[in-house]
């Protein structure tokens, strides 16, 4: 349900992004692809400042950079040198970056003992006479970001403005204080910074011919370049007509600056790369705007990503290419075996995944991705040879490790994993830790005690830091999807149902159900056509065991359905095999009061199941407990088996009681949890056809009905037996030609459906029209009446 | 052929019923100090094995803004539908507002700023009743999931009541000053005329605990004393910045301070990093066993633990010789004035500052809060 919810509430903040990242389903509902893309490498390993650029599904992986990148590192550095020596950028960085303009206002009002930069020496600095203009200069710039950026008219909420200073007077103020101060300081660090801020206002005025003067004077050719250079030349993109040259602009202010780069990203058009090329002035320019180009591809790179590396090894962009190169392969390799899902990325089309061609297309796709993760590979391995990229050898190795982890080389990503350091609690140690687990998952025996004891210590491990985002919530979501993965396919299915639960949360498509399930079913659901009555007991044993070692301690903090419910679903597994003695044991050992006040079983169990259902209403209710209902039905076999003269009356009952176990029953809860309306044998859930022709052709039925037929003797016992028999073929035929949208077809399009319907019975009245039966039939309702009264 | 729904639409939503928390009176509390919501079921599960009943759940802050010229709300916590608090309903929230002192050597008018404060607590408890109802959705606990769907719909009508019935109290925190105590008085004064029916408790600092005479008794009934940031973390010269026993147990000798109370002890470690001498920045969070038996450090004294070689350690280019001082407390520390504390009897329980599941763990939290209660 957290799902539908979320879903519900992204739809309405995202509507711009639904053709990139929308993955539809029946009846409306459907995922975003950053809801169960598959990421195990966690791209943050290479720095915040890019992170808008992670591989995503949407337009963009997040939409604002890092609180304190490296644009703002030196500009703090640029600071710590204007006012002194012994100035900590950190110290510059808090009253910069880590206050408002009211947290500075007040902290000048109160001075050297304000508590806010208490023992600040950049702070206390500033506050020094000789050091006035400066602070001036800061209060004069947080005074202009916030008029500019951000404007809270009405803190409390209150409807309350009076109090409020008006922008736009404000801003005018300070751009003619800032033309005042260009003029008199003749400090260089004062005069760049105003005439920066003066700049930018005339930019937003409108002033071109102003701006343009400042930017030459200022920044263009500037001897001493410093990041106000850098931003100047985003701002100078800004004002561009030529669109080539703006092009070319924002693709070195891309390169140069990560915090104004998504306003770069989204203005750079790389259909002009060749035209931009020819305006570069050597091979750096040229591969900040190749690296561009690449991180607006959404298919493979490599071929982008070498030209970057041999035009510039040093290219701040590399690492960014890279992690996205792995993540995209992610998506594509493991994406569709882990959530049954097509990769990502991929506009939704219907026929794309119901194609006939489908699973050939899918699994040629995918060799030609694992040749290319080998080629990816194989490139990480001459980087972290060669040692000349600006990528750090810890990252080459984690990179070849984590290619190496996905085409399940688990040696060679172990020593890969063995040369980075002990990063402790940073990303990359809790990235370390990932990696480990996944070498125990694709290098080691699982089902050994010494392994499982490994890997819940580096779960509980990766739980306890988990960060309060969605996208790590759902990556760890996906590493107990590919344990359960990796148990499901070595055949433990108790082991892999706790990793499934566990991962409950993150969307996948291996059963349809689940997108209509409720709660409840959704706890079950793995086990649910997949378990076995032995696998329940397996799974009720580690529930219930009393001295859990870590690793079941560590399976049972899943979401996990009640030991009601697990017997309830033991039972279920039993009766529809029709194993009515295993049935009633898993029954009798649940709470019997279960059934009547749990779940939606007293208002889908309730009527009697030994009654035709579409019949006039004279059957009795449903039996308390499932315990008490299998039970008749093992003493009805029982003594048909042994009293002839009772074997036509019970078998008869039995072949109504399976009759309402089914489809078209109205005990149907005996059999599954939910049902749909165009519920079909073709897309039964397990695909096991046996069950399906249970559940919809009446198979089961039929066979009573024949152990019926064989042993009736009284007429009108063969006339209720007989008109089951052609209820079975009446659904038949409405299943087979699609009836369940009959009720919008045209009035002649319906008729001939009737009598299609109908046909079945034309013999059945010629038969038994002379019977009590039918004329209590037809007697005892008016529709009947009409019904074989109209033939 | 694709399904559509038929009348088996199940809503299912989740709530819990935690057996009575409202009467537990000494019940153990633990402050939720962050900017967003992030509490799930196994969160929960620790919770209740630890026997806390109550969430000091920080709302907001209050500075004055020299820009309107008057006190103005900051750092409001995050609320709403993707800020799931699992289980909240079954807790005594206490919400809490941070005030910062200055905002009472300022010239305003106290009431209608405790009336601007009470109105958007109101509005903040409601929507922090949406993140109850997000965790609803978002749970899947058997108990609750089995309920048949009217019921549920109850449920999930009843969640928001619940929440808003355990808002029983509100907590002030101020570093009140002789300069700011009449105004701060007044305030508070406003704040019980303002909430009628809920309790107003203030925060209390250990150097006011031990001086009520000088820092004067705030008109209220109940107090929480905060046993925790004892020194400035600044100086070189401070011994643990945020708990020194000895220290501690210096202001509780005078232990007749006039109104009941709590006691918090901190769940929370940082470390201080100095070069030569000079304090450079805190690396917040950092653990000491994220510095002991690492070859980067070498150990330089009882908490303190010298760089080995140039690096960069929480965002701070960090060089050899440089010095990290761990701040915060010891299992042992916690005992001792957890013992302390025990013997003062205006003191009926303790709380933790703050919720943070590794270190609740490590600092054995349970056991320490199972000594005070033993000796209640």
């Amino acid at each position: 349900m957290q799902k539908k919810s979320r879903m519900l509430f992204r739809l309405a903040a995202s509507m711009s992004l639904l053709a990139f990242a929308l993955k539809a389903l029946p009846c409306g509902i459907f995922f975003f692809g950053e809801d169960y893309r598959i990421s195990f490498l966690n791209p943050y390993v290479i720095g915040e400042d890019y992170s808008p650029f992670f591989y995503s599904a949407d337009l963009l992986h997040s939409y604002q950079g890092p609180a304190y990148g490296a644009d703002r590192s030196r500009n703090c550095r640029e600071w710590a040198n204007a006012v002194g020596s012994r100035i900590d950028e950190q110290e510059v960085r808090e009253v910069l970056y880590q206050g408002s303009l009211d947290d500075l206002l007040n902290a000048v009002e109160e001075g050297a003992a304000t508590r806010k930069f208490q023992g600040n020496a950049f702070f206390q600095t500033l506050l020094k006479p000789e050091n006035k203009d400066i602070l001036d200069y800061l209060v004069f710039a947080k005074r202009y970001e916030y008029y500019a950026n951000y404007y809270d008219l009405d803190p409390w909420e209150m409807t309350d403005y009076e109090s409020a200073p008006e922008p736009s007077a404000e801003i005018k103020g300070l751009k003619d204080l800032a033309g005042e101060r260009l003029s008199n300081t003749s400090n260089p660090f004062l005069k760049k910074r105003y005439a920066y801020q003066l700049m930018i206002m005339c930019r937003y005025d409108g002033d071109v011919a102003r701006f343009m003067d400042l930017y030459s004077r200022f920044f263009d050719k500037d001897p001493a370049p410093g990041v106000l250079n850098d931003w100047a030349l985003h701002h100078r993109a800004a004002v561009e007509t030529d669109p080539v040259r703006k092009n070319f602009l924002y693709g070195l202010s891309f390169a140069r600056n990560p915090e104004k780069a998504i306003n770069a990203y989204i203005l750079f058009d790389k259909n002009l790369l060749d035209r931009m090329l020819g305006m570069a002035a050597n091979n750096k320019e040229k591969a900040a705007l190749c690296a561009l180009t690449e991180v607006k591809n959404p298919g493979r790179s490599l071929n982008g990503i070498q030209r970057v590396y041999d035009l510039d090894p040093q290219s701040n962009l590399l690492s960014l290419l890279l992690v996205r190169e792995i993540n995209k392969l992610e998506n594509w390799v493991l994406g569709e075996k882990l959530t049954g899902f097509t990769p990502v990325a991929t506009p939704y089309d219907e026929t794309a995944e119901t194609g006939e061609n489908r699973d050939f297309y899918r699994a040629k796709n995918l060799q030609k991705d694992l040749a290319y993760l080998g080629e990816v590979m194989a490139f990480l391995q001459r980087l972290a040879k060669e040692k000349k990229s600006a990528v750090s050898m810890d990252l080459l190795n984690l990179f070849c490790a984590h290619t190496a982890m996905m085409l399940e080389k688990a040696d060679e990503a172990g020593a890969y994993l063995s040369r980075i350091g002990s990063p402790g609690n940073s990303v990359m140690g809790i990235q370390k830790a990932r990696e480990e687990l996944l070498l125990l998952l694709y290098g080691k025996d699982i089902n050994a005690p010494a392994v499982q004891g490994k890997m819940a210590g580096l779960l509980q491990y990766l739980s306890d830091r988990l960060e309060n985002r969605q996208e790590a919530k759902r990556d760890f979501n996906s590493l107990h999807l590919a344990i359960s993965k990796k148990y499901e396919d070595q055949g433990n299915i108790p082991l892999a149902f706790f990793f499934a639960n566990h991962a409950m949360h993150t969307p996948h498509a291996f059963e349809e159900s689940i997108y209509y399930a409720s709660s409840y079913y959704t706890l079950i659901e793995y086990l649910d056509w997949r378990a076995a009555p032995g696998d329940i007991d397996a799974v009720l044993a580690v529930l219930e065991k009393k001295d859990k070692t870590p690793f079941e301690q560590y399976l049972t903090a899943a979401f996990m359905p009640s030991r009601n419910a697990l017997l309830d679903l033991k039972g279920t597994i039993q009766f529809r095999r029709n194993d009515l003695a295993g049935a009633e044991k898993a029954f009798a050992q649940a709470d019997q009061d279960f059934w009547s006040t749990r779940y939606e079983f007293a208002q889908w169990l309730r009527r009697d199941p030994f009654w035709i259902v579409e019949l006039p209403k004279t059957g009795d209710s449903f039996p308390d407990a499932k315990t008490e209902l299998v039970r008749r039905m093992i003493e009805l076999e029982k003594t048909a088996q042994a009293d002839q003269s009772k074997a036509g009356e019970n078998y008869f009952k039995l072949a109504v009681a399976w009759y309402n176990f089914a489809y078209f029953g109205n005990s149907w809860m005996m059999f599954r949890y939910w049902r749909g309306t165009n519920d079909s044998p073709e897309n039964f859930p397990s695909g096991d056809q046996d069950l399906a022709q249970v559940y919809f052709s009446g198979k089961r039925v039929k066979e009573y009905l024949d152990k019926a037929a064989a042993a009736a003797t009284d007429p009108e016992l063969k006339a209720r037996i007989a008109l089951l028999d052609r209820k079975i073929q009446e659904n038949s035929i409405f299943l087979a030609n699609d009836y369940s949208n009959m009720w919008w077809w045209e009035k002649e399009e319906k008729a001939a459906a009737r009598r299609k319907l109908k046909a079945p019975y034309d013999q059945w009245q010629d038969q038994y029209k002379g019977t009590a039966y039918y004329q209590w039939l037809i007697g005892s309702c008016d529709e009947l009446a009409t019904y074989f009264g109209g033939k | 052929m694709r399904n559509c729904l038929l009348p088996l639409c199940l809503a299912v939503i989740i709530t819990s019923c935690r057996t009575g928390p409202e009467g537990q009176t000494n019940g153990t509390g633990v402050y939720y100090w962050k900017t967003s919501l992030d509490f799930d079921r196994n969160d929960q599960r620790l919770a209740d094995s630890l026997g806390i009943t109550r969430f000091y759940l920080r709302y907001f802050d209050v500075d004055w803004s020299p820009t309107f010229g008057m006190a103005v709300p900051v750092g409001e916590l995050q609320t709403g539908w993707d800020q799931p608090m699992a289980g909240i309903e079954d807790f005594q929230t206490i919400p809490v507002v941070y005030i910062a002192n200055r905002v009472f050597t300022h010239d305003q008018d106290v009431d209608e700023l405790a009336g601007k404060i009470s109105d958007k607590l109101k509005r903040m408890n409601d929507n922090v009743s949406y993140s109850v109802y997000a965790s609803a959705w978002q749970e899947g606990r058997p108990d609750l999931a089995e309920l048949p769907a009217e019921q549920l719909s109850q449920e999930v009508d009843s969640l928001q009541d619940r929440f808003l019935r355990q808002v029983r109290e509100i907590q002030i925190d101020c570093d009140w000053t002789p300069e700011s105590r009449e105004a701060y008085f007044r305030f508070l004064n406003a704040m019980k005329e303002k909430n009628p029916g809920l309790e107003i408790s203030f925060t209390l600092r250990l150097h006011q605990f031990r001086d009520p005479d000088g820092a004067g008794v705030p008109p209220l009934k109940k107090a929480v004393l905060m046993c925790y940031n004892v020194a400035p973390v600044h100086e070189k010269e401070t011994v643990n910045a945020i708990f020194d026993p000895a220290l501690i147990e210096g202001y509780l000798k005078r232990g007749d301070y006039p109104l009941e109370m709590d006691a918090a002890l901190p769940l929370f470690t940082w470390g201080a990093l100095f070069h030569e001498d000079r304090f450079k920045g805190l690396a917040s969070g950092l653990s000491p066993e994220d510095v002991t038996d690492n070859p980067l450090f070498e150990k330089a004294g009882e908490n303190r633990y010298r760089f080995l070689k140039d690096t960069v350690f929480y965002d701070q280019f960090m060089r050899e010789g440089d010095i990290v001082r761990m701040d915060g407390p010891t299992v042992e520390g916690l005992k001792s004035v957890t013992d302390r504390l025990a013997g003062i009897s205006k003191v009926h329980s303790l709380l933790f500052f703050e919720w943070n599941p590794v270190k609740i763990r490590t600092y054995h939290a349970k056991e320490i809060k199972d000594a005070f209660q033993a000796r209640r």
